[in-house]
């Protein structure tokens, strides 16, 4: 078997890549793939709290690199999904420690018996970026729909257009439907038009977000909530599934219920 | 003095102007140099010039006046070419060519300074995006848009066949005759041959299928529609 390495990047911090990652993970292990998860963010990690695993973190990437461990002690299977691994960044170590080469091996070592595996990279361009990136086979940028965050997010995919990468796929996470509907905050295609790549996600603000990161339980897990279902459909449209994007309720008055009821 | 200004020639060359003078009294002709030069000013505004004086012989002093005279007209006198071996020494001595630099030899091919009506540029077909910079001698010609944060430098003109949303620099070796073209400009900064404008508003050519082309005027960049 080879399985597909996917990188979630976005270079500003705080858009939600680590969010974006877990719950695409999530998703994939829902459809019954064998996905491993790798923290990029070593210093800094946090995807272990997030799938509410940091009580069983005993070795971490750089222990596996450094040959302290083998590769198999370091990934830390879900409570919830038998097929759904993380590889946890060291907390104690920084970026350097990694090179890219190193992520190649590993990956390339974790494609012949897993579907897909999903690298969480850091925020930034730096030594965390380049690591993450090296071994993609395919790139996914997180956006908020916000002029900051649509900035930083064309810089890094010039950055992955001059590594020959191939052409990343775009998630815009925290979209306000509510807002946008009122011409407060940047639409689908006003984010579209500068980033001129494919869309692959579209996420809606949902405060469920928060409580679910709060208690270690990711949102995709719940196909109720708004974010889960989206989510769901992001795992669907990696798969290659053709989902049409309606996870934001457009503006209706009465007239339009109606008609849209008739069809 | 009617005849005398016809019979100044004035062509482009890779390197600048070359204006060939006529024979005849030096002060007449000085004063048809100015009369020419006035008649067409903008054209002649920051052009590196070469002067041709056949067999005139020049003094020193009448050099360094012609020198001058073409300064206060914000033109570059580089080279004083002429068969007479005075007139050479001359201009030797306030180093000035006596010859055309070589044409586009490998070493000289940094400096060649492209004026926008020449035939060479550089093709990119795609979104110059937030951080990429782009510096070229020649012009630049964009298939797509330059996006906020990406810097495109030409020492000739830039065409951008999409939306301009970054910072453009053409002419940059201060090169007044460059234009910038676009199919429609945003918040942006842009300059030519070193003068410098921001857009703060979107602006396209009022007929939305043409381009939008910027250029100096009067020392100021102007927009100007073309019709299609």
């Amino acid at each position: 078997m080879t399985g597909k390495t996917i990188t979630i990047t976005s270079g500003k911090g705080g858009v939600g890549k680590t969010t974006v990652t877990v719950n695409l993970a999530v998703g994939l292990g829902l459809r019954g793939k064998k996905v491993v998860c790798i923290d990029g963010d070593i210093g800094l990690r946090n995807m272990d709290v997030i799938l509410g695993l940091e009580n069983r973190i005993v070795y971490d990437i750089v222990d596996v690199v450094e040959g302290r461990c083998r590769l198999k002690q370091a990934m830390i299977r879900d409570k919830r999904l038998p097929d759904l691994f993380l590889v946890p960044a060291s907390q104690t170590r920084d970026k350097n420690s990694v090179t890219p080469e190193d992520m190649i091996r590993l990956c390339d070592e974790i494609k012949t018996e897993y579907d897909y595996i999903l690298i969480d990279s850091p925020a930034g361009i730096e030594q965390g970026f380049k690591n993450a990136i090296a071994p993609a086979d395919q790139i996914i940028v997180v956006t908020n729909p916000e002029v900051s965050a649509v900035r930083d997010a064309d810089r890094i995919i010039g950055l992955i257009e001059a590594e020959e990468k191939g052409p990343a796929s775009l998630i815009i996470n925290r979209m306000n439907s509510a807002m946008v509907n009122r011409g407060d905050m940047l639409t689908q295609d006003d984010v579209n038009e500068l980033l001129a790549i494919d869309l692959i996600g579209l996420i809606p603000e949902d405060e469920n977000v928060i409580v679910s990161t709060n208690k270690g339980t990711p949102i995709a897990f719940e196909g109720k909530t708004k974010a889960g279902r989206a989510f769901q459909n992001l795992a669907a449209r990696v798969e290659g599934e053709a989902i049409p994007f309606n996870e934001i309720e457009e503006k209706m008055n009465f007239l339009d219920k109606v008609r849209k009821l008739f069809g | 003095m009617e005849k005398l200004i016809n019979q100044i020639i004035v062509k482009g060359t890779n390197e600048g102007l070359m204006m060939i003078l006529p024979e005849g009294d030096w002060e007449e002709v000085r004063s048809a140099i100015v009369e020419r030069i006035n008649s067409q000013s903008a054209f002649f505004k920051g052009a590196d010039a070469f002067i041709d004086v056949a067999s005139r012989n020049m003094r020193a002093t009448e050099v360094a006046d012609l020198r001058d005279l073409l300064g206060s007209f914000e033109m570059r006198m580089k080279g004083l070419l002429s068969f007479s071996e005075i007139t050479q020494k001359n201009a030797r001595a306030l180093g000035l060519d006596t010859s055309l630099p070589l044409k586009r030899g490998k070493r000289e091919r940094k400096l060649v300074i492209l004026s926008p009506n020449e035939d060479s540029a550089f093709l990119i077909q795609k979104n110059i995006r937030s951080g990429i910079r782009i510096e070229k001698d020649e012009s630049i010609v964009i298939i797509g848009d330059v996006n906020p944060g990406a810097e495109i430098i030409s020492g000739g003109s830039v065409f951008v066949w999409g939306k301009i949303k970054g910072k453009i620099t053409a002419g940059a070796n201060g090169n007044e005759q460059a234009i910038v073209g676009a199919l429609s400009i945003e918040d942006s900064q842009i300059s030519i041959g070193g003068i410098m404008r921001i857009f703060s508003k979107k602006i396209r050519n009022s007929n939305f299928t043409a381009p939008l082309i910027l250029k100096i005027q009067d020392g100021d960049i102007v927009a100007e529609n073309i019709k299609s």
